[in-house]
């Protein structure tokens, strides 16, 4: 693939608006929409692809800063997952969800810690989650780690990873304080609540450059809308609220 | 449950607050011309950033006019006619039906019945000009309702024989697990989520399945909201919220202050995940309005809450 830069036509040091811009207006030259009676269709539609693919190779980079806050790199590589985006920026979909670690997560299995106690039944199926988890395949996970019945602080724990890349933020964080709480000397399991407590602070430097909102939907409904003293009668509560 | 993603007013030059009203009023003569004065009073502000988002994505010429009204009988306001309002003010409409659907379901508000049965009759036509969006909304709608019936009972089922007393039976019996209370939640945001994010993937084009993912987000941000702004009421009348659970389960101390900052945190990351999607989007004309309401804006009833306690 041409390098994406070179594509839209911008410098390495573009703003996100300006890689937006240049997109916006590469895109009018060369949209399939804009182009039903060009003569040349097929070579404007093969170049607005390449357009497409390169604008979203780069914002994908841009917004990998909503999750690198010192997780990691973002690398597929070595380590079993990539970087540990707290859950956004990139991950759309389930199959680019990728949540990476300082160090292997699974290494306390793997060295055999408290394997023993597992019965083979149960000791397959947590291999089983592990696996699918490095796949990014957490719908299975979650469907094979149902069947276990041992439910000790590591079964917690992955359940907690499989949610997470589910997007089920509320059972992850659940699943990953029981881990915590019934192994509260695992690191590995600390430090994966904290970076899930810590997702979010890309969203959170922005939100400071507004100040907290103060509640003015009274009176903007009075400047917009009087229609709204009928409408508190029908509507379900959506005006001034 | 709507009216939550609002503007920070405080925060919006004034050239942007005029934009975003004549947005506002365009809904509004949008749903007065198709749908008639129930169409009109539905007019909501969550369907306004839907009209801005599409408006700001899609090259519009944007058509300026200005007429007086009922609200400005005097002097003409300023309004903008597009496909994007068009669009917004047709889902509007949809969704306001079925939450009165929902409303006279549940609890039996006659106004709402009626409400929604006028609204019904204009939207006629609607089912037929997008009958695949509007068929897969109500399928959305109502594969959530089930969700929420089922969680609802396991709620019940929780709450008369203990949770411990589910999970011991449960495990005898050899069942599949079932979900906890948190799980719960999640899939009802995740199953609202889904209805908004139909709404929001207006075309089958590229940029679809980035626009569902920030209809997805929003709808599990409104979802968690309401059950938060709700709590109180519906502990007192008994109505299902799927947040009593997650506090019954919670033993330990100072439980209030604990629950609000779960909840604060959980409504943090579903925004960031709304936003990391609203900015793949390759948005320039309205982006300020869109992010004022995305970063800031729509926390305005979380922290009214938060002044009232």
């Amino acid at each position: 693939m041409r390098d994406p830069y070179e594509v839209l036509g911008i410098p390495r040091t573009a703003s996100d608006e300006e890689v937006k811009k240049a997109y916006r207006k590469l895109s009018r030259i060369y949209h399939p929409d804009a182009n039903i009676n060009n003569p040349n269709k097929e070579a404007a539609e093969e170049r607005f692809k390449e357009i497409q693919q390169a604008y979203r190779t780069i914002i994908n980079k841009d917004a990998a800063g909503y999750g690198q806050s010192g997780y990691g790199n973002g690398s597929f590589g070595g380590n079993p997952f990539g970087g540990f985006y707290g859950g956004m920026g990139g991950t759309y979909g389930y199959s680019r969800g990728s949540y990476g670690y300082s160090q292997d997560p699974f290494g306390a299995y793997e060295r055999g810690a408290g394997s023993e106690k597992y019965e083979s039944r149960d000791a397959r199926y947590l291999q089983a989650a592990v696996n699918y988890i490095r796949n990014n395949a957490f719908a299975e996970a979650m469907n094979v780690l149902n069947s276990v019945t041992e439910r000790d602080a590591y079964w917690h724990y992955l359940y907690g990873i499989a949610n997470w890349g589910m997007r089920n933020r509320a059972a992850a964080l659940e699943h990953m304080q029981e881990a915590m709480e019934m192994d509260p000397g695992n690191s590995a399991y600390r430090q994966t609540y904290e970076q899930m407590q810590g997702g979010g602070e890309f969203y959170r430097t922005n939100g400071t450059m507004y100040g907290m909102p103060t509640d003015h939907t009274g009176g903007m409904c009075c400047r917009i809308c009087i229609a709204n003293m009928l409408c508190n009668l029908f509507c379900p509560g959506s005006f001034c609220v | 449950m709507y009216g939550y993603i609002v503007v920070n007013q405080d925060e919006l030059r004034g050239r942007e607050m005029k934009e975003y009203r004549r947005f506002y009023c365009g809904l509004c003569h949008a749903l007065r011309r198709r749908y008639g004065f129930a169409g009109q009073s539905s007019v909501n502000y969550d369907s306004t950033f839907l009209a801005i988002l599409l408006t700001g994505l899609y090259d519009y010429e944007n058509v300026k006019r200005s007429r007086r009204c009922v609200v400005h009988p005097l002097k003409a306001q300023e309004y903008l006619e597009n496909d994007a309002i068009e669009y917004a003010a047709d889902m509007n409409v949809v969704l306001t039906y079925l939450k009165c659907r929902d409303d006279w379901r549940d609890e039996k508000k006659s106004l709402r019945y009626l409400y929604g049965r006028l609204l019904g009759a204009r939207g006629q036509e609607l089912s037929q000009a997008q009958g695949d969006k509007v068929r897969a909304i109500f399928g959305a709608m109502k594969h959530f309702a089930e969700t929420e019936r089922a969680a609802a009972m396991r709620d019940r089922e929780e709450a008369e024989t203990g949770q411990d007393a589910c999970e011991d039976r449960q495990r005898a019996k050899k069942e599949p697990r079932r979900c906890s209370p948190s799980e719960r939640l999640d899939a009802l945001a995740a199953g609202f989520g889904d209805v908004l994010g139909e709404v929001f993937a207006w075309k089958n084009d590229e940029w679809q399945q980035t626009l569902r993912e920030v209809g997805f987000h929003l709808g599990k941000f409104i979802y968690l909201l309401d059950a938060w702004d709700d709590l109180e009421r519906d502990k007192k009348s008994g109505c299902f919220n799927p947040l009593i659970a997650v506090e019954r389960r919670r033993t330990e101390e100072n439980t209030q202050e604990k629950l609000r900052l779960w909840v604060h945190k959980l409504l943090e990351l579903t925004a960031a995940d709304c936003a990391a999607a609203f900015e793949q989007l390759p948005i320039i004309d309205y982006a300020e309005i869109l992010r004022n309401i995305l970063y800031s804006g729509m926390w305005t009833a979380y922290y009214k809450k938060e002044e009232r306690r």
